[in-house]
């Protein structure tokens, strides 16, 4: 199995980054990101939220800073950039990336996930949460723990047939509060979006993997509110469908997801993903170190490689 | 004052039948406890609402400035936005949850501890064609810098006055954006001087009556035919102090600051006489002693 190939390849007028080299193809790409004409409304859209709306395989997405985007057929990004409002090459990348990206994956058939992810040999561990939830500072904290950061909120799943593995892509940086990266080994690479008064940046963490992706064999939800029987972390593995249920919340975007892919079709991804995939909810000690649950999560992951291993 | 719920727009003063109705406040003011005697209420059940469980009841629960909702609603990523960018969306997801909501004949609450102000894009963060109304709470600054310090798991006392005097920004925690709480009095006058019908409930006045205070906030909202007086008498009885306490400590309260181990720490008024210097005293009415002595705080 290759964990360096992307599941599409792209070409695209825009720098996307170190960590994309394994996606980008000049010639003979299944995607094409261009800048174009992107309309300001879809006529007649069946679908929308405050910043998307989606008509007819069409999904355009409009980010305050004067960037838009059309997403068409999965085959095709097309971006425009207001003048005067002035949206630099990194907010492009950003929103290309962080929004456009997943909603093209819909598209091809690839189920994102709000996710984070480690990997080790061809094994990748995934954990999500909400918004605030904590998935980078796992990402980083377990990248010091011998796994390879692959990402901190967005995992392509390409869900497999009965009995087949469930591999998963990802691509973006890290970002982290500077608070956190002061708690993590990680090198500051710049501020998000360089609003230094956000106090978020751009990070790199000591193990930085080259690989793109690998076999999703765990998907942990990161319980914000904590372990309220007991002082302590720890994992609490699911059976049936509270499994899917996971799989299902973490699902980005939700329900544009279900315009664009259809309701049957989307649990049918959800629940193919969840019946190869080892789910577990993590519960932190919400009075405890951040770094005695990390190790606690870091002992459940390599149970969970010595069994599948096994 | 001894009587200091108020209505504030005569003519207009129940809330509407659609639109959100914001439970705000500045922190530590009896918000949750209003939700609870509210999410007791509204519930059905002959068994106390868990305090953990009030969004079951009173959708969607969260609080106003939390990034669940805002992502839910915008379809971008929060992490991707500046804070004046996610700011200047804010009003816009309130308008279509509230859309929303009126399609399916619900009424949304939604916990508050933003100060009523304008987004840096221009436009009030909480937009009058969202809203339904809003129940403000508001209580002795003086108590407040007691609760928040113990909330935050201090004792210096200092810090807190420092708070309620001076404009703040209210970090909450990663799951949240920040929120600009200014200081206290501009807060009260931010909620109080709102374009929409606002009712105002003294903390103190909740502790001696809540069923009183309970059968103004169901005028307030119309919801006279869904709430007699056994009903109100009941959810008083759900929505006691001592119940909540022994519900966190059983089962611990969600979405808290790390630092705090008793939410439901006290539920009493006029702590401040043990706790604080005569020196801290004076900061505080230095700079709230006029909106004080409006409520009934200060003589």
């Amino acid at each position: 199995m290759s964990v360096t190939q992307a599941p599409f390849t792209v070409d695209a007028d825009i720098g996307l980054g170190a960590r994309a080299a394994p996606w980008i193809r000049t010639h003979g790409a299944d995607v094409v990101v261009r800048r174009g004409p992107v309309p300001a409304v879809l006529p007649n859209p069946t679908w929308r939220s405050v910043a998307c709306q989606y008509a007819e395989g069409q999904v355009l997405i409009t980010v305050p800073c004067g960037v838009r985007f059309l997403v068409e057929g999965g085959e095709s990004i097309r971006w425009a950039a207001d003048e005067g409002r002035g949206a630099a090459e990194v907010d492009v990348r950003t929103f290309l990336i962080g929004a456009a990206w997943p909603v093209l994956a819909l598209q091809r058939g690839l189920l994102p996930l709000h996710a984070g992810a480690v990997g080790r040999g061809t094994i990748v561990h995934g954990f999500t949460a909400g918004a605030g939830g904590g998935k980078s500072l796992t990402a980083a904290g377990l990248a010091e723990r011998g796994w390879s950061f692959l990402a901190d909120d967005m995992l392509l799943v390409a869900p497999a047939r009965p009995g087949q593995q469930v591999l998963c892509y990802s691509l973006g940086d890290l970002k982290l509060r500077r608070d956190g990266l002061s708690r993590v080994d990680a090198t500051a690479l710049g501020p998000v979006r360089s609003l230094d008064s956000e106090a978020r940046v751009y990070a790199e963490p000591r193990r930085w993997s080259s690989r793109i992706g690998g076999r999703l064999a765990t998907l942990h939800g990161l319980d914000p509110w904590g372990n309220r029987e007991a002082d302590l972390a720890e994992t609490e593995r699911l059976v049936g469908h509270r499994g899917s249920e996971l799989v299902w919340r973490a699902v980005y975007s939700r329900t544009l997801a279900q315009e664009i892919v259809g309701q049957r079709r989307l649990y049918r991804l959800v629940g193919a993903t969840a019946a190869q995939v080892e789910t577990s909810v993590f519960h932190w000690n919400r009075f405890g170190s951040l770094d005695e649950d990390l190790d606690r999560l870091a002992q459940d992951l390599r149970d969970a490689e010595a069994a599948d291993a096994r | 004052m001894t009587t200091a719920t108020r209505t504030f727009r005569p003519g207009q003063q129940a809330a509407g039948k659609h639109g959100i109705v914001w439970v705000a406040s500045y922190p530590r003011s009896g918000n949750t406890w209003v939700r609870i005697l509210l999410a007791n209420l509204l519930s059905r059940s002959r068994e106390p609402v868990p305090i953990n469980a009030l969004g079951k009841v009173l959708a969607p629960g969260s609080i106003a400035s939390h990034r669940n909702l805002f992502e839910h609603f915008v379809g971008l990523e929060s992490s991707d936005l500046s804070a004046a960018e996610a700011e200047s969306l804010r009003p816009a997801v309130y308008q279509m949850q509230a859309k929303r909501a009126a399609r399916f004949g619900v009424r949304p609450f939604h916990k508050v501890h933003d100060a009523y102000h304008d987004t840096s894009a221009g436009g009030p963060l909480f937009p009058a064609d969202a809203t339904a109304g809003a129940i403000y709470l508001v209580r002795n600054p003086l108590d407040i810098a007691v609760s928040w310090t113990f909330y935050q798991g201090q004792r210096d006392f200092g810090s807190t006055v420092r708070m309620l005097t001076r404009a703040m920004v209210l970090t909450g925690g990663r799951s949240q954006f920040s929120q600009q709480l200014l200081d206290w009095s501009s807060h009260v006058e931010s909620w109080t001087g709102a374009p929409f019908p606002v009712l105002v409930v003294r903390y103190e006045d909740l502790l001696a009556d809540a069923a009183g205070q309970l059968a103004a906030i169901v005028q307030f909202l119309g919801m006279e035919a869904d709430a007699d007086e056994e009903r109100i008498r009941r959810a008083v009885s759900f929505s006691e102090f001592e119940r909540c306490r022994e519900d966190e400590t059983k089962n611990g309260l969600a979405n808290v600051a790390r630092t705090c181990t008793t939410f439901f720490r006290s539920g009493k008024a006029g702590q401040w006489r043990q706790r604080l210097t005569a020196e801290q005293v004076t900061e505080v009415v230095r700079a709230n002693g006029r909106v004080m002595k409006e409520w009934g705080y200060w003589d």
